[in-house]
């Protein structure tokens, strides 16, 4: 279990992150959600231990480090490839620094998604980028799997497809941090939602909640945010009333 | 075990292109240090000489230059291959932010000294090879400047600076 406990993260002045407690269990599929800026990149960055923080943040009770980091991957709209290195080249970099490396997941998904083995990986497109990302966070053998953003231009129905494989190929050990805007296409594929405004957690809700209260995740997410839906006709009368 | 020049490099790394260049840079800094040398030792040795109306070659009393002094600027292309090299190994860091931020991976790995192993080696391992062999060259340059000149040519000081390589 990931366990963070008063987490604060500023840079400079601006506070990203201000007193964050959560747990992350292993075996769930957890959709961090929130609007840009919020904290949700910062609060991965941390549990990476990429960023330096004030509290505290354990995995099974010790703190992430170069001992147990291997635990953790990580799937970037950044990417964190090697741009010059082949598909095939990673396979081998990983197999040999990932001792869990999953290499019948890596080679199913890379045929999945048809991808190439022998080109490096600047020559792929964004899509193939996101999707060879993805399948390395996958297949590094790791308990926590933090996807940050990781289908950003990648096409409806690539996306479809690899919620459902996701889904699929997952072990009950594993655990997904999605952080991602498409609500609507990760609502029936997580099993906790996790909202977060200003750097702090403002509601964590699991997904059978939901249900039992008869709710959406987009319209829990609307609610929670005080989404107001005349914000747009009130602006567009403001401007209209302006421009006459 | 094996070692190959790709697991102390970035990763993806051209490696057989990193050795051609270095191997070319290493061998063509001790060419041009040899032969700036050697201009240098023939060009002072023919201030000590002159020659006679029938052209025969005599000591025209004057002192051969002090051995750093001939030495001069032999050295400097290995000075700007080790610059070459630091900026080498800064560029081997700086690739990991280039393209992508696959510093991310290297930070995630088990082994910490991943990182600066792969950023580091290669130049490290060159600027103590250049040190070497300009260590080794400056000797070999005494033994031919003392050959080379004749004794009662030399100044009382020759030897100043004489380990003063870089």
């Amino acid at each position: 279990m990931i366990k963070i406990n008063s987490l604060t993260k500023k840079y400079g002045l601006k506070t990203a992150l201000d007193g964050i407690d959560l747990e992350i269990p292993r075996g769930e599929i957890i959709g961090l959600f929130g609007e840009n800026g919020a904290g949700k990149t910062t609060l991965m960055k941390c549990i990476l231990n990429f960023l330096r923080f004030s509290g505290e943040i354990t995995l099974d009770g010790e703190k992430i480090s170069h001992k147990n980091i291997e635990k953790l991957s990580f799937a970037t709209s950044e990417h964190s490839f090697f741009p010059a290195l082949t598909a095939k080249g990673h396979r081998e970099f990983y197999k040999a620094h990932f001792p869990a490396f999953n290499e019948k997941r890596f080679s199913g998904l890379m045929e999945f998604f048809s991808l190439p083995e022998n080109r490096p990986l600047r020559t792929f497109s964004t899509g193939q980028k996101n999707q060879f990302e993805v399948i390395l966070a996958l297949s590094q053998g790791a308990d926590f799997i933090l996807m940050d953003e990781p289908f950003a231009g990648n096409d409806v129905f690539n996306r479809e497809d690899f919620y459902k494989v996701l889904s699929g190929i997952l072990t009950e050990n594993e655990t997904v941090l999605l952080s991602t805007h498409l609500i609507e296409e990760v609502s029936d594929f997580i099993g906790r939602a996790v909202l977060i405004r200003d750097g702090k957690i403002i509601a964590d809700k699991k997904a059978d909640e939901l249900i039992d209260e008869g709710k959406s995740l987009i319209s829990y997410i609307k609610e929670t945010y005080n989404y107001r839906p005349d914000r747009v006709s009130k602006a567009l009368d403001a401007i209209a009333g302006e421009e006459e | 075990m094996k070692y190959k020049l790709s697991d102390v490099l970035p990763a993806g790394s051209n490696a057989l292109l990193v050795k051609k260049l270095i191997a070319a840079g290493y061998i063509l800094s001790a060419v041009v240090s040899i032969a700036s040398f050697i201009f240098s030792l023939f060009d002072s040795l023919g201030e000590i000489y002159s020659y006679s109306e029938s052209g025969e070659k005599y000591l025209n009393g004057t002192y051969m230059k002090y051995f750093a002094h001939v030495r001069e600027n032999s050295f400097d292309i290995f000075r700007l291959l080790i610059i070459l090299m630091l900026l080498f190994a800064v560029y081997n860091f700086i690739s990991h932010y280039m393209g992508s931020k696959s510093i991310y991976t290297m930070r995630r790995l088990r082994n910490p000294a991943e990182l600066m192993t792969r950023c580091l080696f290669v130049p490290v391992i060159m600027i103590i090879a250049s040190i070497v062999t300009v260590l080794i060259l400056n000797l070999v340059f005494i033994g031919a400047y003392v050959l080379a000149v004749p004794g009662e040519t030399f100044l009382p000081y020759w030897k100043r600076d004489i380990w003063r390589v870089f």
